[in-house]
């Protein structure tokens, strides 16, 4: 039963006491039985002076009729009809009818039954009425709330919204336009341009209906009522301009209206704003319309810096789409490819900058962008001015979604970098020759020691044959033996002139993969006799597996010669321990290959560490003083890292580190 | 000892020409003896022959001069011959001035080593044999009574007995027969031989002079006695 009592009544219930009553089919049928009763009551009171009083029963009927509707009345129709006849028609009190008195009891039971049902219709028809007009009643009720809230938003919006909005009544405007457009003007926006004080009367003919605090702000005012005053407060000549568009909208009939264009705050302060215009219906009034404005001064200035970046880059700068066209291009680009933006823009990027570059370089470093990932390369390309060495890198560009949909580019040119870079490494390499070949004239007496002792046992070998042959019995075992160590020592000799030949013949640099011992193991022979020399005990120490390295194999062992050739220098004063040096080879931290000469010599004064790997510094007497510079700058052009560390007990360590081939 | 082969001693570190010279030497039928180091031949038993010794001049540890000098303080004598894989000048000017038959530069011909070594053999072979003379002079000379010994002083200063006899405060006769102990012992047939051993062992007519020790290296042969 719940929420019934809110409900517009129903066809059987009438005002609030029908309504209490309806809810009970006992209390409804109860109005029929108490009235009945009551008129009885009443009748038989009435009875000794008219007997027509019971025709006060009808009024029993008539009332329960009107309070419980239809079935109570018949009811009470039954009821009075019943009590009428036994009180109310001769003989009195009986229930026996005088045959002439039927044709009353009939017509009193006509009349009754014809109440009931005339009562209950009534009750219901009126019912009907009033449920109609409640529920009329309730639904104004709630419009008029709807309407209020709905009043209260957009008061709210107006008053608390950051965007400026005007109220505006353009009524007169509209008038004088349409009175423009009735004398035969079509083209709103030609007369406007040409009829500058038309313009100002239109202005004038704005009149500011309000204005929201965001407007007050934006403009700088102190009220409201200083910036209602009139538009020309805050207008610039340039702001004539946008005026003149929307009023040509206005008379065209569009339903709105948006621009851009600056204005000043009262303090004259210029804006750069968007505002919009939306304009009525032609029937609806022109007397309340909104124009909101939008301050995009930050914007436009961030914009023109960002236009002004992209623009004035000295490097190039430009977008290409998923498509693989170029979408916009600055001036640095240009200038790049020799064409104008127009020309560029549109193009695939193969057609620019050559199909094979754009398969092999280009489109895959594209689409790791057009993949979401930051993608950057350089390399040599040819461009109309030329082969250049560009260094680019690609962001991906999502203005709206997460997929990307362009690729910013911006590419640098490296040309003369570059060319500076190979002219260093080819002085360099020049320099490295000039030393290794003074390395080589310095170790002439060990070359040619290394070379002489192959070549006595050469000969004393083949005198030795020609001996055994020349005998009247030659033994053949003995010659074969001989000429057997000829051969071994012919392939020794050549050995060892090749690797001279190597560290001689001036090659550009070739990077292959070596293993450091194996570098290690084709040093030793050549530094054999200055080891001799020096006295010096070598010791290899060299790691089971290293991983391999990507290197030239003969700057490595000049390298190595060089710190080999200090090592043992350094111990030449030495005379109370022996001469030890070690060439160790490790694998190093950071998936690194090292390799280490130590020494057991003076060791390093602390006051020329400094000073160690520079050019032209020596300790020698007759030294160069390019060995360590030179072998730093090899180790470096390879990727790696050469140091010097002091012993803990005596002499120093030179050690390099190279990354190591995965 | 006395018909004892010659033998070359080979000393250098590297395998292919200490083989090579073990080959050639072999294939003239010299008697070979190689070492890698200088070491290895000090250590080792020499036969009592005559040989020479062919030497690296640049040997790890101890290097050619360096045995060179050692051989030298020791009196070991034995004539070297060196070789080098490159020709350095002071280095052999050194070594020639120790005494060094020859400097010889790899590759050597054959010819110039066996020349080399045919000499040092030679040269050994005499300095061997003077070694042995002056060895049983010493011998004889040791053999002497003190008097016998001044006697002999006196005879080889060119004395007459008389003269002698005087110096010494002995009778004549005395010293006479002495003289003749002198002349047996030394194996002396004449005055002249007697002055000769007398030179060779270093005896000046002033008096007793003990046998030279610092004496023993002999570079210019005078020729067998």
């Amino acid at each position: 039963m719940l929420g019934v009592p809110f409900r517009p009544a129903v066809a059987t219930g009438g005002g609030p006491l029908q309504r209490r009553v309806a809810q009970s089919a006992v209390a409804r049928y109860g109005v029929a039985v108490v009235s009945v009763a009551v008129m009885v009551v009443l009748g038989l009171l009435l009875r000794p002076i008219v007997l027509a009083a019971g025709q006060l029963l009808l009024l029993a009927v008539l009332v329960t009729g009107w309070i419980s509707g239809l079935r109570p009345a018949l009811l009470a129709w039954g009821l009075a009809t019943a009590a009428f006849a036994y009180h109310f028609t001769l003989p009195l009190d009986s229930v026996k009818v005088d045959p002439d008195q039927v044709p009353r009891l009939m017509i009193f039971a006509l009349v009754a039954g014809f109440m009931a049902t005339m009562s209950a219709a009534r009750r219901r028809a009126e019912d009907l009425l009033r449920s109609a007009r409640d529920e009329l009643e309730a639904r104004v009720r709630e419009r008029t709330t709807e309407l209020g809230e709905s009043e209260r938003r957009y008061r709210h919006i107006f008053d608390s919204t950051g965007v400026s909005i005007w109220e505006e009544d353009l009524s007169r405007v509209k008038q004088a336009l349409d009175h423009l457009q009735a004398r035969g003007v079509h083209d709103v926006g030609d007369y406007l341009a040409g009829h500058p004080e038309f313009v100002e009367h239109v202005i004038a003919l704005v009149k500011i209906v309000d204005v929201n605090d965001a407007s007050v702000a934006l403009f700088e005012a102190g009220s409201k009522e200083e910036l209602v005053v009139s538009l020309l407060r805050i207008f610039v000549p340039e702001t004539r301009a946008a005026f003149r568009k929307a009023m040509t909208s206005l008379a065209e009939g569009r339903p709105f209206f948006q621009g851009e264009s600056v204005v000043q705050t009262l303090k004259g302060q210029r804006l750069t704003v968007l505002f919009t215009v939306t304009f009525p219906r032609p029937p609806a009034s022109f007397e309340s319309v909104l124009v909101t404005v939008t301050d995009i001064t930050d914007r436009k200035r961030a914009e023109y810096l960002t236009g002004h970046v992209f623009e004035t880059s000295p490097d190039a700068v430009y977008i290409v789409g998923r498509d693989y066209r170029y979408q916009r291009v600055n001036a640095a680009f240009e200038r790049r490819w020799r064409l104008p933006a127009q020309r560029i823009v549109g193009m695939r990027v193969d057609e620019l900058a050559g199909t094979e570059p754009f398969e092999a370089t280009y489109k895959p470093h594209l689409d790791r962008c057009f993949a979401g990932e930051e993608a950057s390369f350089v390399g040599w390309f040819p461009t109309p001015a030329g082969r250049q060495y560009l260094a680019a890198t690609y962001s991906p560009l999502r203005p709206d979604s997460q997929r990307v949909e362009a690729a910013l580019a911006i590419t640098r040119d490296l040309t003369d970098h570059a060319r500076a870079a190979e002219a260093l490494q080819q002085a360099q390499a020049e320099l490295a020759h000039m030393t290794r070949v003074t390395t080589l004239g310095e170790m002439t007496a060990s070359i040619a020691h290394e070379v002489n002792q192959p070549l006595a046992a050469i000969v004393a070998d083949a005198n030795a044959s020609l001996n055994w042959l020349a005998s009247a019995t030659p033994d053949l075992d003995r010659v074969r033996e001989a000429l057997a160590a000829i051969v071994k020592d012919g392939h020794r000799a050549a050995n060892v002139i090749q690797r001279i030949r190597q560290l001689v013949t001036r090659t550009a640099p070739q990077k292959a993969r070596l293993d450091v011992n194996d570098v290690i193991r084709d040093v030793v022979p050549l530094i054999a006799t200055e080891v001799r020399s020096h006295e010096v005990s070598l010791r290899l120490d060299l790691a089971v597996a290293v991983p391999p390295v990507v290197a030239d194999r003969v700057q490595l062992q000049q390298v190595l010669i060089n710190l080999v050739m200090n090592g043992m220098e350094a111990m030449t004063s030495i005379a109370d321990r022996p001469r030890e040096l070690v060439i160790r080879s490790r694998p190093h931290e950071g998936g690194q290959v090292l390799l280490a000469v130590e020494d057991a010599g003076v060791g390093i004064d602390p006051s020329s560490v400094s000073r160690l790997f520079t050019a032209f510094f020596t300790t020698k007497r007759d030294g160069m003083g390019m060995g360590l510079s030179i072998s730093r700058s090899i180790i470096e052009a390879h990727g790696g890292r050469l140091w010097a560390t002091s012993n803990a007990r005596h002499g120093a360590t030179f050690q390099f580190a190279l990354p190591a081939l995965r | 000892m006395s018909a004892a082969v010659p033998t070359v001693f080979v000393v250098d570190d590297d395998r292919s020409v200490r083989d090579a010279l073990r080959r050639l030497l072999t294939s003239v039928g010299m008697t070979v003896e190689v070492f890698p180091t200088a070491q290895a031949f000090l250590s080792a038993r020499r036969p009592d022959a005559p040989g020479c010794l062919v030497l690296d001049v640049r040997l790890p540890g101890l290097s050619g001069l360096d045995l060179q000098r050692e051989l030298a303080n020791t009196n070991a004598t034995l004539p070297i011959i060196f070789l080098t894989g490159h020709g350095d000048i002071p280095m052999s000017v050194r070594a020639m001035k120790a005494g060094a038959v020859e400097f010889l530069t790899k590759p050597f011909r054959e010819q110039d080593l066996l020349d080399a070594i045919r000499q040092a053999i030679d040269r050994d072979r005499i300095a061997r044999t003077e070694r042995q003379e002056l060895t049983e002079l010493r011998r004889r000379y040791a053999s002497l009574t003190p008097r016998e010994r001044d006697v002999m002083a006196g005879v080889v200063a060119g004395l007459l007995n008389k003269q002698i006899a005087a110096e010494l405060g002995s009778a004549e006769a005395t010293v006479k027969e002495q003289r003749g102990q002198v002349m047996l012992k030394m194996q002396a047939g004449s005055v002249a031989d007697l002055v000769r051993s007398a030179g060779r062992l270093g005896i000046g007519p002033s008096g007793i002079v003990g046998p030279g020790p610092h004496q023993g290296r002999v570079d210019r042969s005078p020729g067998p006695g």
